[in-house]
């Protein structure tokens, strides 16, 4: 019992170590990463790479600021407009500052989103109130063993409407309870579209009110998705309603009235590790799918036909110098936090190689040197031993930390 | 014998546990008084509008509670025992060693877990009148770890105080410092959820690691 | 039968050595009376036979058991009284008998509330608020309820202010003979002990000085002043002093030697003396005649 709680103490240190030694290492050396942004250009009619203070083409010539505005005339559309700069049509079109803001659009995702705690209720709006301004309405609605509205105000579930939802749902075979509900839970946008909902098979359906009244879709699919996570959209354009993330199936968009699934060109993305942004002007939208150390930018035209590709690879993490140093000092580290989750855990981050064995050997030797010195017998501290030739300076610290004296220390051989 | 162990643990831990029972049944009245107040000013649904969106906790006082009550009951407990070294009566009563420093540390962790149950049963029940499960279950994610951060800072400083090597006692207190912040990481509601089962773990394995420094007392460590 | 059994103790703290081969024996029904100045290794003693240190080799057996692994039973037939006279002062004297009560089988309160009776303290009153002379009857009450069979106690004199030494002392033999009781005695203030123990123990710097009755010690070890003739006299008494302390011409002599053979050795060794006398001495002067003074 009592060897066991020196041991549950020896690894509670190496794991405190392998937090915070890591985490000190990190903020005295850590680079700033670099993160590209890429747009697609409709006069080059190619990709325009901004990273950082440098600006250039795929081909690496560098634009000077003026030059990369008016590369970017939707982007920089203001700007141009104020110098005179702005053409009067571009690609036999006539450029209107309306049509303009009504097709861009900026959106991305980032594995943060799919890794969050979730709220498990939300607010239904009217969908079509006759009033110019949306109103929260005073309940919340969850979708498990059927659908309840909660009145806030009371706490109490509003039996009626529940009932009248639930069948909606139920006459179009929902199958409870659901998985995702993903909205825009606010008043601010331009109109209120609902929710896009998965039940527990996973099948997809859009559920809105409209006059107090259900309004239910099931949105048939070709194939089987494994959906993990949606996210609607309010765009101008009115094009689709929002995009939907699959585990390897791809990234689709539902569009707008006709619930059809586009599939858009990217290939191989993870949604647990990868960032994807897109981009979109009156031509074209620009699809960047980023990973820690590269991206693959993908130009599609207004009928989603890919137009254009580039990619970039750049040195890792572990392949620059303040990385490969941590990689030979810490077998692993442990973190708390993670970029890619907004959830607190214990993740575990091996350092790639093993160069990092060759610390681990001196603090070997080095908690060898230090049980001979203290005349305890090797044997008895051969899982001492293990954990300090795989945990390295971690565990060297943590031993020390709670030292071994279960054996009776021979007398001093100096007298 | 039982009896008369857990008649002294409760000599020295009452007032210390009757205080943390009245501090934290003010924090819990504050806490619900404040949420009736608000949801009188801004509304009942903007109040859950910014629990549910924008992560605003109406249970922030909570936080540091658990810790502060775990950290008196373990000096209130042990510090009798450390001056002048007294935990030699203990160790020297007709009883084994590790059975009466278990019994000792057991009593002091039932009584402090009781404590907590309370507090959080409570806070359930409280909430339970503003709010529907949806709300209270990432609730109770979010205060769990606290509660559990305060047995481990019990288990821990149990340990700190009974070790009878000062040097050692500085370095078990940064050990017990880096693992006691894991519990009190600033995150959003229900972002312990996936460490949760393993952090209830490791604080089930702590519970006992006072022998560790009883042990070391009773071989004479200096 | 011994209570008792210490075989060849030796101890180091890091690389400083407290003693080496240490062996003694404490006889049943005997009051055995450790000497030693601070820092010779009383506590260390004291430490290895309540199993709260461990030895870096040899071992002790009370009642036959080992010191590092004393069973609850025998535990429960041996008395500690820390030095200081420590005691859980955060109870009252009602509290903390109630709490001892509950892990002795044969506990007797009777003496506890006769010491207790005596002593002008509010029932309420928690231990800390005593003063140190009350809490030694307290920790004494309480040793003397539990009815042991070997009482340890570890500087027990200490804070005391004269009466409540006697009272100690005294209460202590007369109850250690009517009952048939080991006791195991460690004390740096050596007045009085005489009226306490059986047997003497005196520890030095890594040894022991003398280990045998007080009686047979207290006869045989003698103490001569003289004075020399020329004082100037180099003087080397190997074999027959234990100690010389000498100003000048004066000299104390200590001895377990008669004043016989002082004196022959003196007119051997062709010494003159101006005058040679026998002093009688108490248990403390021999004991500072024995460990010298410095």
């Amino acid at each position: 019992m009592i060897k066991v709680s020196r041991y549950i103490l020896v690894l509670t240190a190496v794991l405190v170590a392998s937090i915070a030694l890591p985490a000190f290492y990190w903020t005295v050396f850590e680079k700033v990463p670099r993160s590209p942004q890429i747009y697609y250009s409709c006069i080059t009619q190619d990709f325009v790479i901004a990273d950082g203070s440098r600006r250039t083409d795929p081909s690496g010539k560098e634009f000077t600021s003026d030059e990369y505005e008016r590369v970017l005339p939707f982007l920089y559309f203001r700007q141009l407009m104020a110098d005179g700069e702005m053409p009067d049509s571009i690609n036999g079109i006539k450029m209107e500052a309306p049509s303009i803001s009504r097709a861009s659009s900026f959106y991305r995702y980032t594995p943060r989103k799919l890794n969050s705690p979730v709220p498990t209720l939300y607010p239904m709006l009217e969908s079509q109130s006759g009033k110019v301004n949306l109103a929260m309405p005073d309940d919340y609605f969850r979708i498990e063993k059927r659908m309840e509205f909660i009145v806030a105000k009371t706490n109490r579930i509003n039996e009626e409407k529940s009932v009248l939802f639930t069948n909606a749902l139920i006459d179009e075979d929902f199958v409870f309870p659901a998985k995702i509900i993903a909205g825009l839970p606010t008043t601010r946008k331009s109109v209120d579209e609902g929710y896009f909902v998965t039940d527990s098979e996973g099948s997809l359906f859009h559920i809105k009110m409209i006059k107090g009244e259900p309004y239910v879709v099931r949105i048939e699919t070709d194939e089987k998705l494994d959906i993990v996570y949606i996210e609607a959209v309010d765009l101008r354009s009115r094009e689709f309603y929002c995009y939907v993330f699959t585990r390897n199936q791809g990234i689709f968009v539902v569009m707008d009235e006709v619930y059809d699934l586009q599939r858009l060109p990217v290939d191989g993305f993870n949604p647990d590790i990868h960032v994807f942004r897109i981009n979109a002007d009156l031509f074209n939208k620009c699809i960047t799918v980023l990973g820690e150390n590269w991206y693959q930018a993908i130009a599609v035209d207004d009928m989603y036909n890919v137009v254009g590709t580039h990619s970039e690879e750049w040195e890792g993490l572990y392949e620059r110098p303040e990385g490969k140093a941590f990689a030979s000092i810490f077998p692993f580290e442990v973190r708390l936090k993670d970029d890619n989750s907004a959830f607190i855990n214990f993740f575990f981050r091996p350092s790639p190689g093993f160069r990092w064995l060759t610390v681990n050997l001196v603090a070997l030797i080095i908690a060898i040197v230090l049980i001979r010195r203290r005349g305890w017998p090797l044997m008895a501290n051969i899982p001492d031993l293990l954990i300090v030739g795989v945990t390295g300076i971690y565990g060297l610290a943590a031993t020390q930390f709670f030292p071994n004296k279960f054996t009776v220390r021979k007398q001093p051989n100096n007298k | 014998m039982l009896k008369s162990i857990i008649y002294k643990e409760w000599i020295k831990i009452r007032l210390i546990i009757l205080i943390s029972l009245g501090l934290s049944l003010l924090a819990l009245i504050n806490i619900f008084l404040k949420v009736r107040h608000d949801i009188l000013f801004v509304d009942a649904a903007n109040y859950w509008y910014s629990f549910l969106f924008r992560g605003s906790a109406y249970f922030g006082i909570l936080k540091f509670l658990p810790f502060a009550i775990g950290l008196a009951v373990a000096i209130a407990q042990y510090i009798p025992e450390t001056v002048n070294k007294r935990i030699k009566l203990t160790f020297h009563l007709p009883v084994s060693e590790n059975g009466i420093l278990i019994w000792m540390h057991a009593f002091g962790a039932a009584v402090l877990l009781i404590l907590f149950l309370i507090v959080m049963g409570l806070f359930t029940a409280g909430s339970a009148i503003f709010f529907p499960s949806n709300m209270i279950n990432p609730s109770l994610v979010t205060v769990t770890p606290w509660f559990l951060g305060g047995m481990a800072t019990y288990f821990l400083v149990a340990l700190i105080l009974l070790e009878p090597v000062w040097i050692f006692r500085g370095l078990y207190t940064i050990v017990a410092a880096g693992f006691v912040a894991i519990f009190y990481t600033g995150a959003a509601i229900e972002a312990f959820r996936p460490v949760l089962p393993l952090l209830i773990l490791i604080t089930l394995l702590l519970s006992f690691v006072v022998l560790f420094s009883g042990y070391r007392f009773r071989k004479g460590e200096m | 039968m011994y209570a008792i059994e210490c075989k060849n103790l030796t101890h180091y703290y890091g690389k400083k050595m407290v003693y080496e081969n240490l062996s003694f024996n404490v006889e049943e029904g005997k009051i055995l009376g450790l000497l030693g100045k601070n820092g010779t290794g009383k506590s260390t003693t004291i430490n290895i036979l309540n199993g709260f240190l461990q030895p870096c080799a040899g071992e002790c057996l009370i009642y036959g058991e080992n010191t590092q692994l004393l069973t609850p039973e025998t535990k429960r037939r041996i008395g500690f009284l820390i030095e200081g006279h420590v005691q859980y002062t955060f109870m009252n004297i009602h509290q903390i008998e109630k709490f001892y009560s509950g892990f002795y089988e044969g506990w007797n309160s009777a003496p506890y509330w006769e010491l207790m009776s005596k002593l002008k303290v509010t029932p309420k009153q928690k231990i800390s608020s005593m003063s140190c002379g009350q809490r030694s009857q307290v920790a004494l009450g309480l040793i003397l309820a539990q009815n042991p069979d070997l009482l340890i106690l570890d500087d027990f004199s200490m804070g005391l202010d004269p009466g409540y030494r006697r009272l100690f002392i005294d209460y202590m033999r007369e109850y250690a003979k009517a009952e048939h009781k080991t006791v195991f005695v460690t004390s740096h203030i050596i007045q009085d002990m005489e009226r306490l123990i059986d047997d003497v123990m005196i520890m030095d710097y890594n040894r022991i000085l003398a280990q045998q009755p007080i009686d047979q010690f207290m006869n045989t070890f003698r103490q001569f002043n003289i004075s020399l003739a020329d004082h100037n006299a180099v003087i080397d008494f190997d074999g027959m002093a234990v100690n010389i302390e000498r100003v000048k011409d004066k000299i104390e002599f200590y001895t377990y030697s008669t004043e016989e053979e002082v004196k022959g050795f003196f007119k051997m060794k062709g010494i003159a003396y101006n005058s040679f006398e026998e002093v009688k001495m108490s248990l403390e002067d021999a004991f500072i005649g024995l460990t010298r003074k410095y």
